[in-house]
């Protein structure tokens, strides 16, 4: 995924967070997400 | 939506009906908090929130502030311990929730604190900002002021009287202001918790309500809190009013507390934390996530519907603060939206 690909999936991932706060899938997923992104913008 | 406010000394002398039945002894919290301001927390007071935990450690002095929520411990502040006792206690704390098979994510952390955190291994962002005026020198004079002026103005003009109170004796009033604050929020709308100022509990007796009516009628209110340490003063904490009352209502309220305030010598008031605000790349300590400091500058710009962190912080610059404190969470691994996300579910955002 490009950075903005990833920012967007970013902003979905936590928006799914608060639709199921309690699914460990979703919670890894999210994080995972956010992970990519950070080594999208470090570059 | 969800909505945060957010704080003094002992019961201050000449505020009518503020008596202490609250011994030191009796809320470990407020004995931390007032002893071990090295952080110079200015929201330190919301560790008296009801419904917000405190977790003490046996032989170790001080005090750390948590909301569960889910499988998290939600830590509030960072840890109010001795400098020589803070790492014991921050030790004790994480042992605790592992205890409890919680994880930890710590929010509202001071500059002194997530430096601390960060050398314990946490991932630490800048989360956003409190603000704060200095007093002293405060003046609503001059071009820059001359709008707040106008608003404060026609506020006055419209009848308002502004007076400090003993909120006990306007539990009515305050219940009757919160239902149409609320109310004109929309059906999803609820109080939040937590990070967010409250009227009653053991804070109480350290508080002060400035209340606002017009023709006698209760019409709005701003609670102030005790700030602790070098910094001390008062913080702006929780307000409310009835809509379309009066343009410049709160203003005028701030403006009336400030000029007491001032004429008691206090030398700080504080607004308190906007998540997403004062964002500065500057402020980021070493092994931040590049992510997550890009999703607060887009929850800044883009999520006013999760908070509306630009009109919180317009109110706040109308006061032209002098200081901008960077404030930080704190997550035990990597970085974690879901850490994020169980912050605002402890404040019962969701």
């Amino acid at each position: 995924m490009s950075t903005e690909e990833l920012m967007q999936a970013t902003v979905g991932a936590l928006m799914g967070i608060f639709g199921a706060p309690d699914d460990p899938e979703v919670a890894e997923a999210a994080d995972d997400t956010l992970a990519a992104l950070h080594e999208a913008l470090a570059g | 939506m969800f909505y945060l406010a957010g704080l003094a000394d002992e019961p201050q002398k000449g505020v009518p009906g503020v008596t202490s039945t609250v011994s030191r002894t009796e809320i470990p919290a407020l004995d931390a908090i007032r002893a071990y301001t090295q952080a110079e927390n200015p929201s330190a007071f919301l560790t008296l929130n009801a419904g917000t935990a405190t977790f003490t450690s046996p032989g170790v002095p001080g005090a750390v502030a948590y909301r569960r929520a889910g499988n998290y411990l939600v830590q509030f502040g960072g840890v109010f311990a001795p400098p020589e006792d803070y790492d014991r206690l921050l030790a004790a704390f994480t042992d605790f929730a592992r205890s409890q098979d919680c994880k930890v994510v710590s929010v509202q952390l001071q500059r002194h604190d997530a430096e601390i955190y960060a050398r314990h291994g946490f991932t630490v962002n800048q989360i956003g900002a409190s603000w704060a005026v200095s007093l002293p020198e405060f003046t609503l004079r001059g071009t820059r002021f001359m709008q707040l002026r106008n608003k404060i103005s026609r506020a006055f003009r419209n009848g308002l009287v502004v007076e400090e109170v003993d909120a006990t004796h306007y539990a009515g009033s305050i219940t009757e202001i919160d239902r149409a604050w609320l109310g004109a929020k929309g059906d999803g709308a609820h109080q939040l918790e937590f990070l967010v100022g409250e009227i009653g509990g053991d804070g109480q007796p350290y508080r002060r309500l400035f209340v606002g009516s017009i023709e006698d009628k209760p019409v709005g209110y701003i609670s102030y809190s005790p700030v602790y340490g070098t910094r001390h003063g008062w913080m702006h904490d929780l307000s409310r009013r009835i809509p379309e009352t009066s343009p410049g209502l709160m203003e005028a309220i701030n403006s009336v507390a400030i000029e007491q305030f001032r004429a008691e010598g206090v030398p700080w008031l504080h607004f308190g934390f906007t998540p997403f605000t004062g964002l500065d790349a500057t402020q980021e300590l070493p092994g931040f996530n590049r992510g997550y400091q890009w999703l607060m500058h887009a929850l800044f710009a883009q999520g006013g519907d999760l908070y509306p962190a630009q009109s919180q912080l317009a109110y706040k610059q109308k006061w032209a603060p002098t200081l901008v404190i960077p404030e930080y969470i704190a997550f035990p691994d990597r970085a974690s939206l879901h850490a994020f996300a169980h912050v605002f579910r402890a404040c019962g955002a969701f």
